[in-house]
């Protein structure tokens, strides 16, 4: 993380375990480095923001990050695991949202699934056999297992296409591409924090891939921000703060938008990893025939 | 300097058998003026940084003026803890005069809004934990959040002057400047408010003898003094 590791230091962490420590640290800088760096910089008696309270600051900074994460930097993470019996996956303590849901198959591949979005997650209240609904002593209703998730646990078919022959009775004469995939479905359940899958990936490894907000499992010191998304930082912080400070002049909060949506387009133009290289090997495939 | 001073205050008094300052009343006086003068440090310094922008000079006020206060600041002092029936807090010094800031492990120590303590002490997102420690002050302790915290505090402050003492040794019944002596204290003033404060020990020696002819000049001369400041 330092500017100032000796070789040694970065290779081998200085003798010290773990070895990979500072392996490629140099592409990140502290959250509370840019915190400390915007203090400096940004305000004063002399600058555009003359005071502000640190935690106005370490908040436009945490929100900023999230921002970053959502919208520009997308550094997808994943995770891996063995599917349960019940075909049911808990979400990631720092899940936000998801990229994409894939199994693995026998050769390391990863095979993507698609959304049910012919089913859902459903609160089943319980009911007597008068269809009337339970009440506990509080008077909240009593639930139980919703009938979906147990059918879709234990499906009586395999066939893929059967949900949606029910909306397209009478007038089938292909197949849905939308839900053609023979790798199975899922449903994530966002209440419950859990993904539901098909009976398709029973016993397969799932991959979830997803994006998080880059502030979970860090301590305070350690949150950190690649180097291409400083200045994004920066212009996040200054803009959010003159706009809610009172008595700034409209033009200067104005100024600091600019300023802010120019540095967003540039970082999420440097985060795209465009290389000509590569672009050039995507258009040597432009004269194949596509069939 | 308060040699010096004490015997301009003591010869335009005894111009024309006027009265007479006995050195307790002199050390009294001084001890006055001086806080007198200190305050206007931090007026000025404060009026100097709100016109920053329109006054190139007041850049030299500003210096000066935090040239004088920097006499007064302490070297980061170790807080006593201190538990005060409720909580953990810490006691401030004695010689006190106002709070430049307070550090844990080298981090600043951020003063609360009071009207916000509550809401910020339910927010995690945005400090309140060791890494960005919060403080609010009680009468003459401070409260440091989070509650873990409990020694390590160091504030860095603006202490009041020391209380001049003009010491001598009595010859042929008369008092003869020693500083040698213990408990001689010079003034912690700068230099260029040498005039200010002859003229502020002249005023309240000038009520103490009832001499209005010297009141009415040392107003006079503060009033001249002030004006010329403010221009």
């Amino acid at each position: 993380m330092s500017n100032f590791l000796t070789d040694y230091q970065y290779y081998e962490n200085g003798g010290n375990s773990p070895q990979e420590e500072n392996w490629g640290d140099y592409q990140y800088i502290l959250l509370k480095d840019i915190i400390n760096k915007f203090y400096l910089m940004y305000v004063g008696d002399d600058k555009v923001i003359s005071d502000c309270k640190r935690y106005e600051v370490i908040f436009h900074a945490k929100r900023g990050l999230q921002e970053l994460n959502y919208d520009v930097a997308r550094e997808v993470k994943a995770l891996e695991l063995d599917l349960p019996d019940n075909l049911t996956m808990i979400l990631p303590k720092d899940y936000v949202n998801y990229v994409r849901i894939s199994w693995v198959d026998d050769d390391g591949n990863l095979r993507p699934m698609v959304m049910n979005n012919q089913s859902t997650i459903a609160i089943a209240y319980l009911q007597d056999n008068n269809a009337n609904i339970l009440f506990d002593n509080n008077g909240d209703a009593l639930e139980g297992t919703s009938l979906t998730e147990i059918n879709s646990a234990n499906p009586k078919s395999n066939n893929l296409n059967d949900s949606g022959s029910l909306y397209q009775y009478g007038s089938r004469f292909g197949i849905d591409g939308k839900t053609a995939n023979q790798n199975g479905k899922y449903i994530i359940d966002k209440n419950s924090g859990v993904i539901r899958f098909s009976s398709d990936v029973r016993s397969k490894t799932i991959v979830l891939e997803y994006i998080s907000d880059g502030l979970s499992d860090l301590a305070e010191d350690e949150i950190r921000v690649n180097k291409l998304c400083e200045k994004f930082l920066y212009q996040y912080m200054k803009y959010e703060i003159l706009s809610n400070k009172y008595g700034v002049q409209e033009y200067v909060v104005q100024r600091a938008k600019t300023e802010f949506k120019a540095i967003r387009n540039n970082t999420k133009i440097r985060m795209m990893n465009i290389r000509y290289d590569e672009i050039l090997q995507s258009l040597r495939g432009q004269t194949n025939w596509i069939k | 300097m308060i040699n010096d001073i004490y015997n301009l205050t003591k010869f335009i008094l005894n111009k024309e058998s006027r009265g007479y300052i006995t050195p307790l009343q002199f050390n009294t006086f001084a001890k006055q003026a001086q806080q007198e003068i200190v305050d206007g440090y931090f007026y000025d310094y404060n009026k100097a940084s709100v016109s920053r922008v329109a006054r190139a000079n007041d850049k030299q006020i500003l210096k000066k003026t935090r040239e004088n206060m920097d006499v007064f600041i302490s070297q980061p002092t170790d807080l006593t803890p201190a538990y005060d029936g409720m909580a953990q807090v810490f006691n401030q010094p004695n010689d006190m005069y106002t709070t430049i800031n307070l550090t844990y492990n080298g981090r600043e120590i951020e003063l609360l809004d009071r009207d916000k303590i509550s809401y910020h002490l339910q927010d995690d997102f945005s400090g309140n934990n060791v890494f960005y420690p919060t403080y609010i002050k009680y009468a003459n302790t401070y409260k440091v959040f989070p509650s873990t915290i409990v020694s390590g505090v160091y504030l860095t402050y603006f202490r009041t002057p020391k209380d001049p003492n003009w010491t001598y040794t009595v010859i042929n019944d008369n008092p003869v400047f020693n500083s040698s002596l213990p408990g001689y204290q010079d003034l912690e003033i700068g230099f260029d408010d040498k005039f200010e404060i002859t003229m502020k020990i002249l005023k309240y020696a000038g009520l103490n003898i009832r001499e209005a002819d010297i009141v009415q000049a040392a107003v006079a001369f503060e009033a001249q003094d002030n004006q010329l400041q403010n221009q």
